[in-house]
């Protein structure tokens, strides 16, 4: 018996679900940043911040809110929104809730490449060559590098996939390989990396925020902007291709191009705030599964509330990771573990009878 | 719908703080100088300095050899933890604020400590470059090289803070010192003809290690001509940050005359000792008792005075013809005072850095 009223009520009901969720994260988001701003080890509150916002705030509140504060956490929540979106996106072109740019080794490769251009070409090691332009392109130099090494990643994700059956378990097992592989190349790098290269190698496996400069934020921005709107014009094309090949092709989809460029855009946003950040765990994995526990497994919502999710949750863990043994900062890729994991499980545990996953 | 136009806003908020929060350019102010640091970067820094932090490993080691420890203001997180020679010179120093975790630069921490000028070693431009525009004080970078093969950099990296803190003579003095040292412990020692061989191990690189962690080109050995039998190590696989680890069964093969062992890895030494007594009484160096303690060659970088005292020490245990006239406690304190302006190692850190012909026990 088909009822089309009360279906097309359904999924009314379902969109204004939606909308609210990602209305009421917007607004913690909001609160997350404003409490972002006013906390730190240097004494800046609301006082100063309005002194700051009314002209008349000292050169050295000025500072911390714009060139510390600030960037920091914007920086974080384009990262935020970058690596939730494209775990949301990986999952929904493969088909596989346990895809994301970290468990597949997107992440991972990306730091290699990011290694690689430290070490291999040179980037950051402005020793002896003292002219400006150096400075300048490593940023480039790096980030490119990630990408490229990511791609590597991708393809090899992609052609499990067309070659095997794909259960998820083979894609992910493909993933683990893969995320080994870099791990050992990185290892390998670092034993003939000199001490200053080493910090930086160091640094690209464990996330950290505390680098965000404007000059990182404009980068961010300008690169990741247009990925999200791709993403965003083809959530359609993922819904299709989530109820299958074959019914996407019916729908006249051409699937590999959507799922290639989908793993690609994807990639290279992962790679950009790897190259930037650091390998940030667990973001890419878990956001998109909360959202999805929330408000159901439908892509013209969830990547939104995945975007907007994503870096409400980064922005807050940095704020605790920034805060919680304050004077002494944790890198907060500890952190979205931290909080990530247990949440996680407990969504898990709590509505087991739902299933968000088709 | 909605979240079609939340993410314009989120993104318009975002663009917003950034067209509105440009940096001013600071105005040149009077009494400023542009100096070139050592990855020669160009930095206008006041010409009076009163306040300064030095960040990464070695920064504030380098910074009170300059005799500057009245202008720090403020430390790392891991300058309060472990026994650092200058922080024993100066445990006052572990009250000034916190100005960030070990290897780090908390922009925020710093600004509150409020600095006039960073010191940073181990970095790059790019890197004390960041520092300098998120707090809006000058960074100069440092660095804190290898005593034995990268002297003239270590030098230059003295100069260059003698310099900026106006303490140039102070500089000179330390330099000359050093140079003097090397020298006379060369003068004494070379042309022998047949030196023993010596080893040593427990060398800290990033943490503490076993016997099989060493320095093929360790510094005290070099200045006092002995034959290390790392040395024979390909250079290529050598690195003085990383640490070099040897596979134990090539020490029986070497089985040096000399067995050193660095005071920091000497617990761990000791714990290998206890597991395997076996293979350390087929070591030649502990059947004759000839195994011995130095000071901590690494720690946050290395300890430029230990190595001195450390060579001394070797120069008179292996040639003891030659250095009839030196005590270790006088040519200690003699050091310490040279490089920081106090005899901070007294007979007890000596007797527990082991300046006496001691086996390891049991």
């Amino acid at each position: 018996m088909i009822m089309p009223e009360r279906i097309l009520e359904q999924y009314k009901q379902h969109l204004k679900r939606g909308v609210r969720f990602i209305a009421s994260v917007s607004m913690i988001l909001l609160t997350v940043v404003s409490v972002s701003i006013v906390v730190g080890s240097a004494e800046v509150g609301f006082v100063e911040l309005y002194q700051l916002l009314t002209g008349k705030g000292t050169a050295f509140s000025a500072q911390i809110v714009y060139q510390i504060r600030l960037p920091r956490i914007i920086g974080g929540m384009l990262a935020g929104t970058a690596l939730a979106t494209s775990g949301a996106v990986v999952q929904s072109l493969l088909r596989n809730p346990l895809a994301s740019p970290f468990t597949l080794g997107i992440s991972g490769a990306s730091a290699f490449g990011a290694a690689f251009a430290i070490i291999v070409l040179g980037a950051g090691s402005t020793y002896e060559s003292s002219n400006d332009a150096s400075a300048i392109d490593n940023p480039y130099l790096v980030t490119s590098s990630a990408f490229l090494w990511s791609i590597l990643s991708v393809a090899v994700i992609i052609l499990v996939s067309k070659l095997r059956d794909t259960l998820p378990e083979t894609i992910v097992l493909a993933g683990i390989a893969v995320s080994t592989l870099f791990g050992a190349g990185i290892s390998a790098m670092q034993y003939f990396a000199d001490d200053i290269q080493l910090a930086s190698i160091v640094f690209w496996t464990f996330g950290d925020l505390g680098r965000a400069t404007w000059e990182y934020v404009m980068i961010l921005g300008i690169s990741l902007v247009p990925i999200m709107i791709f993403f965003h014009y083809q959530t359609w094309n993922y819904k299709s291709l989530r109820a299958g090949d074959e019914y996407a092709k019916s729908l006249g989809i051409k699937i590999d191009w959507v799922r290639l460029s989908g793993m690609l855009a994807a990639s290279l946003a992962t790679a950009i705030v790897v190259s930037f950040f650091g390998v940030i765990a667990f973001v890419g994995l878990v956001v998109p599964h909360i959202v999805r526990k929330m408000i159901g497994g439908d892509d013209p919502m969830t990547l939104p509330a995945s975007a907007v999710f994503g870096g409400m949750f980064l922005v807050g863990s940095d704020t605790l990771a920034r805060t919680v043994i304050s004077p002494v900062m944790l890198p907060v890729g500890i952190l979205t573990s931290f909080i990530g994991a247990p949440l996680f499980l407990f969504l898990l545990l709590k509505n087991t009878h739902k299933a968000y996953w088709s | 719908m909605i979240n079609n136009t939340l993410k314009p806003i989120v993104w318009l908020i975002a663009l917003s703080f950034l067209m509105s929060c440009r940096p001013r350019s600071a105005s040149k102010a009077e009494g400023c100088i542009v100096v070139r640091d050592m990855l020669g970067r160009k930095v206008e820094i006041p010409k009076q300095v009163k306040k300064i932090v030095g960040i990464r490993a070695g920064a504030l080691r380098l910074l009170l050899y300059m005799g500057a420890h009245e202008m720090i203001a403020g430390i790392e997180e891991i300058e309060r933890r472990g026994e650092r020679p200058y922080m024993a010179a100066y445990p006052e120093l572990r009250n000034l604020p916190l100005i960030g975790p070990s290897m780090g630069g908390d922009a925020e921490l710093i600004l509150k400590a409020g600095p006039e000028l960073i010191f940073m070693s181990y970095t790059t431009k790019e890197d004390a470059d960041r520092l300098q525009r998120k707090t809006g004080i000058p960074v100069l970078a440092i660095e804190c090289p290898e005593i034995g093969s990268e002297r003239a950099r270590l030098y230059t990296s003295l100069q260059f803070i003698g310099k900026v803190l106006d303490k140039e003579k102070r500089a000179d003095a330390l330099i000359t010192y050093l140079g003097h040292t090397i020298e006379e412990l060369n003068e004494r020692t070379h042309g022998i003809s047949a030196t023993p061989s010596v080893y040593v191990g427990g060398v800290s690189y990033s943490g503490l290690h076993g016997i099989n962690s060493t320095h093929p080109y360790y510094p005290p050995f070099i200045f006092v001509n002995a034959s290390n039998v790392a040395a024979s190590i390909d250079k290529r696989l050598i690195s003085h940050i990383k640490g070099t680890y040897i596979d134990v069964e090539q020490l029986l093969i070497w089985n040096p005359d000399y067995l050193f062992i660095d005071a920091s890895g000497s617990r761990l030494v000791h714990k290998e000792r206890t597991e395997n007594p076996a293979f350390f009484s087929m070591l030649e160096a502990v059947k004759n008792d000839r195994l011995f303690y130095l000071l901590p060659y690494n720690n946050y970088a290395t300890n430029y005075e230990y190595v001195l005292i450390n060579a001394w020490y070797a120069g008179k245990i292996l040639y003891p013809e030659k250095f009839p006239d030196i005590d270790m406690n006088e040519k200690t304190d003699e050091i310490c005072m040279r490089f920081l302006g106090k005899k901070f190692l007294n007979d007890r850190s000596a007797v527990e850095f082991g300046f006496m012909p001691e086996v390891l026990s049991e």
